[in-house]
Formats: structure tokens, C-alpha cells, sequence
């Protein structure tokens, strides 16, 4: 494949390393020709200094015959205009990266289109998600992410006496845009369908638009979720952005952020989060917020050195679970062993979403969930595939497989049996491990 | 990384003289310089000074980890201390620290720095290290103790 990155920092030298190892033929473009030469002096790739948004210099990069363009420099406006240029100029895909929040919300909007940015990247987004994926069920983030806050999905107990109980699934009538996924009874994980029946104490998990999910959840449970108690440090990008993948019922979310008009900008954009304008890991605030109650401590400031001492601190406090961001991707692998649970780099991250992006079929698999005994799939059917315009009723999925959820432009809705699907949907379908095939067939017609 | 790779017998001192925070770093800072540790003692001594005051490095159960980037040294040093007994370092939950390591590195490289700071509050997560610890009676103990936990 021929790729063009633009920019050459710590994203861009990173993809250009991972991709011209894959055997990619990889070009990058950067200002600097001291930085290009450190990438060029121990990679096989070409390098060319000037500005990645001029016509002139991507053409001379060969961007009539590029397959993929990925823009990576400092300056999200640099990287759209690059792309934009690049689209019109014959690159078959774009992939631009992008800092600031209201840019990434352009994801999959029709301006999107309009500008030749195919996809678009966010490596802090990305690693509140891959945080948020550690303390919440992966495929309860894939489906909420799919959703993008119209959905939710959750895993909880039967409780006695529930109305549900000894019925099946085919006895009850859950209200409109719910769906039950699976029931784990025991050791036995059951995909949902007609037949399955409900007992006291099992564990299901329920699926639905966010606004009609409290009345299915009271089908099944009478208690309160247990919640779970986050304190996050930091006034990043990162910070923000796992603030927002933690909203959810079940978190109590503090952030403490260093600067009080920071506190009173974000006190504004995420109101299910509690502001604090003071140091966690200060003796009188640690004691005065009970930070050694909480269930897991994150440390996402700028400073990776911050960050070590104040999980090391956690963690000899007698928090359960704590987490640091490191910016230097580099010595990552050293942290499962230093009694910090968990640790991220959004660089590594943005290259692993990258490849993720480069591979996208019609049909990928996005997570797995219940022992790894569902996947969770989400595809694209193609415009002449057979499904299109037929009720879901008459749809012949694979055994235990549903459609989930629907996204057709800017909504996103659980489908019931008289739904149809339209050509240019996408689609999210939960069923048994490995049917990537069986989806093929019934929703991928060449 | 291992902090004996690092750290040199030398560089140990148990008990410390002295009893009073700023007067263990100087003399941890001190013994880094008297082993030919340094470039510039001043300059190492004002930039662990200068991040303690940002908070200190206090970090619970009795660890300390005094640190600092300056133009002092070449790469990163180590010294590792035990006061007489534990003393007062202003610790996030307030006890006395009876286990003093002090870094110093180059402004410019900072890698080894996050991985002995990481390295450290791994060992340190040890119960039977931070006994070890409390147990050694000299400087061949104290180093005994990491070499033998760092495994």
C-alpha cells in the first residue's frame, strides 16, 4: 500500500514506523528536516520536507497513486486542509488526526465527507477509551461508542421476585427499543432468544435506547446499581474525554484539575462529573476526599513522572486499582510490573486504531463480552445485498445473533421485528463468537 | 530496570546523620558527589530541593523519593539512606520515613528516571521488602535487601 504521512511527530513517526515495518511503501512529510532525518537514518522510507497541506509537495509525494493519507502534524486545521487536498488530488483514503474536541465531533457527519476526511483520530480519545474499557465490560463501551450516548448496556443480577422470573423470553414484552442479550446462569452463558427462559439470580444483559432503559432494568432488578467511585487527576484532553466515556449511572466520577477557571470551564461541560480544583495527592486533600476509598485512581496529567508518583501513592494508600497515562510510549511495557495497574500512551494507541482503520472491511468484530462467549460485530451490508428493505422478521439471522442497535446518519435505535434496514446503514449485531462468515453471506453481497 | 544496575554500594549510607529533611537530601546529594556521581553537586542539590517544594516526595508507608533534573550529573544517580530512626518528610499519610531514595538525572533523559521512580514503588508494594528494609542495621544489609527483592 502507498501512504503519505504528514507530520512527523510523535503519531505520525510512530505510524510511519509501525506501517513501513508492516512493508508498506511509506512517504512522510514534515517541515523539519532534522526530524525527518532521525526517522529516515533508521526506517526504510522516503521523507520529504515541506508544508503537507500544499498541492505541490503532496503531488511530488505521490499522492495520485496514494492509497492512504495520514495526517499527523500539530495543528488540526493543517490536517484537514492536507486532507482535503489529498481526497481531491486522487488519495483513495484519508485518516486525519485531531485535537480539539469540536473537530473530532465532525466523525461521520456529511461535512466529513464534503472536507475528504474519511476518518478521523483523536489518540486522546482514544485512550480514555481504552482506560474506560479496563474499568467497564469492553462490549458495553463498543456498543455505547456505536451509540454515541443513545444507547446503553448493562450486566446485573435477577432479583427475587422480579417479574421476569420463570418466564421466557418469548412470555414477556419488554418495552420498545430493549433487548435482552445474554443470560449467564452459573457457568452457563445463554445468547438470548425466544426459548431462553429467566431465573432468580442469573446474570442478564440488557440492551436499549438510553431513554426506555430504566423501564426494562425494573423488569429484572429492584436494586441500585453498587457504584463505583473514580477519581481522576488532570485537566488534559484524556481527562475530559474519560470523563465523558464514565457517564454512566453506575460511576461517581471526581476529577481534580489543577487550575480553578479550568475547573469552572469543565464544571460546565460535564455536569454527571464532580469538579475539584485541588492536588489528590496533597496529604490534606487525600485524607479530606477520602481518596483511599475510591475504587480506581487515574493519573492523566501531562507529567508521566506525576502521574507514576501519585498511582504509587494511591495504590500504598490502599486504592484497588490505579492507572497512569504515559505519554512515552516507549517504556510502557514496564508498568503491569510496577504495582500501577494498568498504563496507556495515547501514541500507541492512535497507530493500533490506525491498522484497525487500514483493515476495515464491511464486517469487523469490535469487542467481546460474557466470558468471551458474545462478540460484538458491527457491519456495513452492501447496496445490493439481500436484506435491504425487508422486515426484520423475515430476516434469517444466525442462531442466537440480533441486530442491536442501528445507525443510520446521526441516530442511533434499537430495531424491532418490523424495522427495516436501508442501504448506507450500520449496523451492530451481537451473537456467538466467530459468525463473521455467516454475516458475510446474509449481509455482503459483491 | 534493576536499581542496583544503577545504584553503588557506596551510595548507601545507614544510619544517616542527619534528622531533618533538607539536611538528608544535601547529604544524599553529598555522598552521590563524593563517589564521582556529579558534574555539578550545586546544581543537582538545587533542582531536588526545588521539586520537593512542589510536593513532597513522601509517597506513603515510609518511602521517600527525593528527585531532581538538572545539568548536574550525566546520567542517572542513585543514593540510598536510613535515618537513625524514622523521621518526618511531610509524607502524603503523614508518617515518618525510615527509607530515603534520592535520583538525580540529566535534564535531557528522562527515561531512566520514570523507570527507577516506577521500579522503586514496585518494590516498595512488597511487604517483605519494606521489612527488609526496617531490619537492615548497615549499608551491605540495606543493599543485600534490594539486590535480593529486585529478584
Amino acid at each position: 500500500m502507498n501512504v503519505i504521512v504528514a507530520g512527523a511527530g510523535d503519531v505520525g513517526g510512530h505510524a510511519a514506523e509501525v506501517l513501513s515495518a508492516d512493508g508498506h511503501n511509506v512517504t512522510v512529510i514534515d517541515l523539519s528536516a532534522e526530524r525527518l532525518r532521525a526517522l529516515g537514518d533508521t526506517l526504510d522510507l522516503r521523507t520529504l520536507v515541506g508544508h503537507c497541506s500544499h498541492w505541490d509537495v503532496l503531488r511530488e509525494a505521490g499522492v495520485e497513486r496514494c492509497d492512504l493519507l495520514i495526517a499527523t502534524t500539530q495543528v488540526d486545521e493543517v490536517n484537514m486542509l492536507a486532507a482535503s487536498v489529498a481526497k481531491a488530488a486522487g488519495a483513495k483514503k484519508t485518516i486525519v488526526r485531531v485535537h480539539h474536541t469540536a473537530n473530532f465531533s465532525l466523525r461521520g457527519t456529511p461535512y466529513a465527507q464534503q472536507l475528504g476526511i474519511d476518518e478521523l483520530l483523536c489518540p486522546e480519545h482514544l485512550t480514555a477509551l481504552a482506560i474506560a474499557r479496563t474499568i467497564r465490560n469492553p462490549g458495553f463501551i463498543a456498543l455505547e461508542e456505536f451509540g454515541r450516548g443513545q444507547l446503553l448496556m448493562q450486566r446485573f443480577p435477577v432479583a427475587s421476585g422480579a417479574p421476569v422470573v420463570g418466564s421466557a423470553l418469548s412470555e414477556l414484552t419488554l418495552p420498545p427499543s430493549t433487548r435482552l442479550a445474554t443470560v449467564e446462569s452459573g457457568s452457563t452463558v445463554t445468547l438470548a432468544d425466544a426459548d431462553t427462559t429467566i431465573a432468580e439470580g442469573d446474570m442478564v444483559t440488557l440492551i436499549g435506547e438510553t431513554k426506555q432503559f430504566e423501564a426494562a432494568r425494573k423488569m429484572f432488578s429492584k436494586d441500585r446499581e453498587k457504584h463505583i467511585h473514580i477519581a481522576i487527576m488532570g485537566e488534559t484532553a484524556t481527562a475530559v474525554w474519560l470523563c465523558r466515556a464514565l457517564k454512566s449511572r453506575i460511576f461517581s466520577v471526581r476529577l481534580f484539575v489543577q487550575h480553578r477557571d479550568r475547573a469552572e470551564e469543565l464544571s460546565e461541560k460535564l455536569g454527571h462529573v464532580t469538579i475539584l480544583d485541588a492536588d489528590p495527592t496533597d496529604s490534606a486533600t487525600f485524607a479530606d476526599e477520602h481518596i483511599g476509598k475510591t475504587d480506581v485512581f487515574i493519573a492523566v496529567t501531562d507529567d508521566d513522572e506525576r502521574n507514576i508518583l501519585a498511582c504509587a501513592q494511591s495504590k500504598a494508600m490502599g486504592v484497588a486499582t490505579v492507572i497512569a497515562v504515559v505519554p512515552r510510549a516507549k517504556y510502557l511495557h514496564l508498568f503491569p510490573h510496577v504495582g500501577i495497574d494498568h498504563a496507556f500512551s495515547p501514541r500507541a494507541d492512535a497507530v493500533k486504531a490506525i491498522l484497525h482503520l487500514i483493515d476495515t472491511g464491511p464486517i469487523r468484530s469490535l469487542a467481546t463480552f460474557a466470558n468471551g462467549i458474545a462478540e460484538v460485530y458491527e457491519l456495513r451490508p452492501s447496496k445490493r445485498a439481500k436484506v435491504l428493505g425487508h422486515e426484520l422478521r423475515n430476516v434469517k439471522m444466525p442462531a442466537q445473533a440480533m441486530i442491536a442497535a442501528i445507525r443510520r446518519g446521526d441516530n442511533v435505535y434499537v430495531p424491532g421485528a418490523d424495522d427495516q434496514i436501508a442501504a448506507g446503514d450500520t449496523l451492530l449485531v451481537i451473537g456467538p463468537r466467530g459468525i463473521s462468515d455467516d454475516l458475510r453471506k446474509l449481509f455482503v453481497t459483491k | 530496570m534493576k536499581i542496583t544496575d544503577t545504584l553503588r554500594k557506596s551510595c548507601v549510607r545507614v544510619p544517616l546523620r542527619s534528622r531533618e529533611k533538607i539536611a538528608v537530601m544535601t547529604e544524599l546529594v553529598d555522598l552521590l558527589h563524593e563517589h564521582g556521581q556529579l558534574t555539578d553537586r550545586d546544581e543537582a542539590l538545587k533542582a531536588v530541593l526545588a521539586r520537593e517544594k512542589t510536593r513532597s516526595t513522601g509517597i506513603g508507608l515510609g518511602l521517600a523519593v527525593p528527585h531532581g533534573k538538572s545539568r548536574g550529573c550525566r546520567r542517572l544517580a542513585i543514593a540510598v539512606g536510613k535515618p537513625a530512626t524514622p523521621m518526618d518528610f511531610e509524607a502524603v499519610d503523614g508518617r515518618p520515613c525510615g527509607f530515603i531514595v534520592l535520583l538525580t538525572s540529566p535534564t535531557d533523559k528522562t527515561g531512566p528516571h520514570i523507570q527507577a521512580l516506577a521500579s522503586i514503588s514496585r518494590l516498595w508494594q512488597h511487604d517483605g521488602f519494606r521489612r527488609a528494609v526496617a531490619q537492615a542495621k548497615s549499608a551491605d544489609d540495606l543493599y543485600a535487601a534490594i539486590e535480593q527483592h529486585e529478584g
